[in-house]
């Protein structure tokens, strides 16, 4: 072979270097070994110089030489295959093992060596990443709590729900009640139906051995009952528990409270002073994730006969209570829709085309009835599918937060690891163990912050639980696929908290990094601020929401109803024979100077129920529509304070009054079709039974502001009917001393009635039915609170470093004169710069979404003031302000000498 | 030309020949067997060496680095003894398969004949 050097002047063409080059292509193949090059190269060589003997240049021969190698791009892998074809891994063996088990201990040492060398971020990580898993998991547990509503009955999957909508003069209504004569004539003609349990609640008062008590949500029911719904006895079993009338099934808690023990079958229990009952089982209490809860189940037969009672259960007009059937394995519930249809058509159909009115049966499943069911008077109070849609997605989102965080954090702090990095490389370590690396310790980290987390959780469970009104326990925390997921959440943010900076830091070249000057991770800001940004923009979200929220709630709870809800006291009277020649009572009442107007009425403000068919003089039965229905006594309007616009108030200076007559509101007038101009006219509940309209009360919000005003009738009703129907007692009380009055009115109504002083403010109660939009607000105050520390965590890491970042830049200014106020401001301004521009980002969003997906439920609310998102605007700022200025505060006020000295 | 399958499969027999003929290293392999071959059978480096690669780690070979008179390195293989009873095999295997094509060729024998 010639001597490259000599022809290095003329000829452009170097063979060595030509070599060298081609070696380097080869070195880059990971499969090829130091070996196999060596034997390459003299291959090479050996070739060029036979080429070169025959004649050719140096560069001919090169050429030629290696466009044998042309293929060379699969050389590395011939070489990894020819070795690997047997044994196990798929690691050309030209490469350490990904892996090494002996540095395991160093990589912990090193992993806790940086946790004990920068606290205070490890600090700031580590409670970031648990803070926001806890919320996370805590939500995850509501979300999962609220998905198991009812799917512990063994045949969950073939019940439903008998639903029903109806029409009646062009108002529909779907509900959750229907007659209970259908459920039989169901069973009979159709082939799916397997079974049905028929459900009627009462409140009976129990007498056992001449103790009293006062029973809530006691069901008469079928002996279907246990055949569709799976619960456990305790005594007793489902064949013989309702089979016969005059059963009744308690659960474990009555049990106790009746008996003070569950060993109780075969004693007896006397309802109402009515009629007796046996104990024929005992059950363990209804789970609380069951979409109805009841204390106790009475055999519907043993009231089935009572004239009274079948006259309701057996007429289809009258919808009754709420009604489950269990279909046959594999049955089509919309098969068996059509097939209802029909038997509707056959047993009903005659009444339905005389009245014009719709009435459609069709089945609810059983899962479905907690969080989608859309139907009016269901049996206990449901949930809602688009909170747990929003709460997901907060949990993921909070979730996000504290990634970022991470990783932000991370990536800030990985200036410090640059010469580690190089260091490594420089020793053979390859990208995917640094890789790795990162990753593992970003593991470790989430982990520690899991555990960290499920104490919190562990914590704050019990308030949560008071929160929300569960009773989750940590243990739902354990079973089944929980773990699981949870080390799917621990390994996804460890690996998502550690991605970037794994991938970041295991790029920086070594020749660059030992230097030192880079990786002082300045050039990344703008990525870190993109991510605080993002953090802030959730954040404003989430809190955006909460003020809106609560705005709405306290616009509801303050809004002027129409009526006056203040000191009105209300009696639930459950006792109709208490409420015979009640007006004795409420003259008795009055004596007392501290009460005013006393009224009885079947419903109250915010507890309404009755709907009935108007109809109209006059007019054709086809315009006949149902409407809100209360019967009162003379003192109902004057009570509640309720303005009349046309006409006057019931009055006994009429006496035509006493034979019953109308007030209706506004809403209904103008239904009518007559407007004001209704007064005098006469409507009626049936046909042959008309009676005046004496006045028209303006419209006052009777039910939750989240509906509208719907049309309203009281009938005035003589005192016997009253008895009947009116189930509160209403007393308007002066100004005076409460709790004396109150105890006064519980003395005389201890005088009339066994049953308990049930009782409760006009105001509270129309409170209560925000509860709901009440108790998601506290929800979701709480998790943007944590949303927000979280954010306000990463918001301090990073301020703390890029303050140290700068310390010398501060040391040269404040030594060139800056003031430190002016030192503060700068490093302020540039955090509250993206704090804006979050605003920006976050404010129209959560506006959008909220008015769009929540507010748009209420037919009353207030719009979103300006105020609302100047103070979030103000808020986040604030917060932020707080977060950043110590740590700038702290960088400003440092002598120059010590950041200046310092090399 | 010969099928890419073909010369695959003759490869390893080929190599195991060569060398039990004494240690060669891979250029004078590939050289042998262009010179034997007439040019007619063309082998590349890029598949010589995975597949010596292979072999020796297979135990069929064993090599050796050498200093070569012009201080070049080069690296010897040789037969061990698991190759040589693998060359017999393999001689035999071809000697099979060329027998029962010189069969199947020859009309004499065909059953028709």
């Amino acid at each position: 072979m010639s001597d490259p050097s000599k022809e290095k002047k003329n000829v452009p063409f170097d063979l060595e270097q030509a070599i060298a080059r081609w070696l380097k292509l080869l070195r880059s193949k990971p499969a090829i070994q130091d070996g196999d090059l060596a034997e390459l190269e003299g291959y090479l060589r050996e070739k060029i110089e036979d080429l070169v003997g025959q004649g050719l240049s140096e560069e001919a021969a090169f050429k030629a030489a290696e466009s044998e190698f042309a293929p060379g791009e699969a050389l590395g892998d011939d070489y990894f295959r020819a070795r690997n074809t047997s044994g196990f891994g798929g690691r050309p063996p030209g490469q350490p093992p990904r892996f090494l088990p002996a540095l395991l201990w160093h990589y912990a040492k090193i992993a806790f060596r940086k946790l004990q060398r920068q606290r205070a971020y490890s600090f700031i990580n580590v409670a970031g990443l648990a803070v926001g898993l806890a919320a996370c998991l805590l939500i995850l547990l509501w979300v999962k709590d609220e998905l198991s509503y009812d799917r512990y009955h063994e045949k969950a999957n073939r019940i439903y729900q008998l639903a029903m909508s109806e029409e009646i003069g062009g108002a529909s209504s779907e509900l959750a009640v229907t007659p209970f004569a259908s459920a039989p004539a169901f069973a009979a003609e159709i082939p799916e139906v397997e079974t049905y349990a028929r459900l009627l609640r009462g409140s009976p008062l129990a007498v056992v051995e001449g103790r009293k008590f006062d029973l809530t949500d006691i069901y008469f029911t079928d002996p279907g009952f246990f055949d569709i719904f799976s619960h456990a006895f305790l005594e007793g079993n489902g064949q013989t528990a309702l089979a016969s009338p005059g059963a009744l099934v308690l659960t474990e808690e009555t049990a106790r409270k009746l008996f003070g023990q569950t060993d109780v079958l075969g004693r007896t229990v006397n309802f109402n002073n009515d009629y007796n009952l046996k104990v024929t089982a005992v059950i363990k209490n209804v789970p609380t994730n069951s979409h109805f809860q009841f204390n106790g189940l009475v055999s519907l037969g043993t009231v089935a006969n009572r004239a009274e009672i079948r006259e309701v259960i057996e007429d289809w007009s009258r919808v009754t209570g709420w009604v489950y059937i269990l279909l046959k394995d594999r049955a089509d519930p919309r098969a068996v829709k059509a097939k209802m249809a029909a038997v509707t058509l056959k047993y009903y159909g005659e009444n339905l085309r005389q009245s014009g009115s719709k009435m459609d049966f069709w089945l609810q499943p059983l899962t479905d009835i907690h969080l989608r069911s859309r139907l009016e008077g269901e049996i206990g109070s449901t949930g809602d599918i688009r909170y747990v849609y929003v709460f997901s997605l907060i949990a993921a989102f909070i979730l996000v937060l504290a990634c970022i965080n991470f990783m932000n954090l991370a990536t800030a702090r990985s200036a410090g690891r640059g010469k580690e990095v190089g260091l490594r490389k420089v020793m053979g370590v390859r990208r995917g163990n640094l890789i790795l690396q990162f990753m593992g310790e970003s593991v470790l980290l989430a982990a520690l912050a899991s555990v960290i987390a499920v104490v919190l959780v562990g914590l704050t469970l019990p308030s949560f639980n008071r929160l929300a009104e569960k009773t989750i326990s940590l243990s739902s925390l354990v079973g089944g696929g929980s773990i699981l997921a949870l080390a799917g959440l621990i390994l996804l943010t460890g690996v998502l908290g550690g991605s970037y900076p794994a991938l970041f830091m295991s790029a920086f070249k070594p020749a660059v990094v030992l230097k030192g000057n880079v990786g002082r991770g300045v050039k990344r800001a703008s990525f870190r601020s993109i991510l605080v940004v993002f953090q802030f923009s959730i954040s404003i979200v989430l809190m955006a929401g909460t003020l809106i929220v609560f705005s709405q709630t306290r616009f509801m709870k303050t809004r002027d109803l129409g009526f006056d809800k203040e000191q009105v006291l209300v009696v639930n009277t459950r006792d109709a024979a208490a409420r015979r020649g009640a007006e004795a009572l409420t003259g008795n009442l009055k004596s007392n100077a501290n009460i005013g107007e006393v009224t009885l009425s079947s419903g109250v403000p915010g507890r309404v129920y009755s709907m009935l068919v108007i109809n109209m003089e006059g007019r054709p039965e086809q315009e006949s529509f149902p409407a809100w229905t209360a019967w009162s006594d003379f003192d109902f309007v004057k009570t509640y304070g309720i303005t009349i616009i046309r006409g006057r108030d019931f009055s006994r200076s009429f006496t035509s009054d006493s034979g019953g007559v109308f007030l209706i509101n506004e809403t209904a007038a103008r239904r009518m079709g007559w407007g004001l101009e209704a007064v005098g006219r006469r409507i009626g509940f049936d046909t042959d039974d008309m009676r005046e309209i004496v006045g028209i009360m303006k419209d006052f919000h009777y039910h939750s502001l989240k509906g509208p005003i719907e049309p309203l009738v009281v009938r005035l009703s003589p005192a016997a009917d009253l008895a009947r129907h009116a189930q509160f007692l209403s007393l308007k009380l002066q100004k005076g001393d409460i709790p004396a009055t109150l105890a006064f009115v519980k003395d005389k109504w201890a005088e009339r009635s066994e049953r308990g002083f049930d009782f409760f403010f006009a105001d509270e109660n129309f409170d209560a039915l925000y509860w709901r939009e009440e108790q998601i607000g506290k929800i979701i105050t709480a998790f943007a609170a944590m949303a927000v520390f979280v954010a306000c965590l990463g918001l301090f890491g990073l301020a703390s470093f890029a303050a140290e970042q700068r310390t010398k830049e501060i040391g040269v200014r404040k030594v060139l004169g800056a003031s430190e106020a002016g030192l503060a401001a700068l490093l302020s301004k540039e955090f509250l710069k993206w704090v804006l521009l979050a605003n920006a980002l976050g404010l129209p969003t959560a506006y959008f979404i909220i008015s769009r997906y929540w507010l748009s439920n209420f037919a009353y609310r207030s719009a979103p003031g300006i105020l609302i998102f100047l103070l979030v605007a103000g808020l986040s700022l604030f917060i932020a302000l707080l977060t950043v200025c110590g740590q700038a505060i702290r960088a400003a006020v440092a002598n120059p000498v010590d950041s200046l000295r310092y090399e | 030309m010969l099928s890419k399958t073909l010369v695959a499969a003759s490869t390893k027999p080929l190599v195991l020949t060569i060398l039990r003929n004494g240690e060669n290293y891979g250029y004078q392999i590939i050289q042998s067997v262009r010179r034997i071959s007439g040019g007619r059978l063309e082998w590349s480096e890029p598949m010589l060496y995975p597949l010596l690669q292979r072999m020796e780690k297979d135990g069929l070979i064993k090599s050796k680095w050498k200093i070569t008179g012009n201080k070049r390195l080069r690296k010897y293989y040789r037969l061990t003894e698991k190759g040589i009873k693998e060359q017999e095999k393999e001689k035999a295997q071809w000697s099979m398969i060329n027998e029962i094509f010189g069969q199947v060729l020859n009309p004499a024998i065909t059953p028709e004949g």
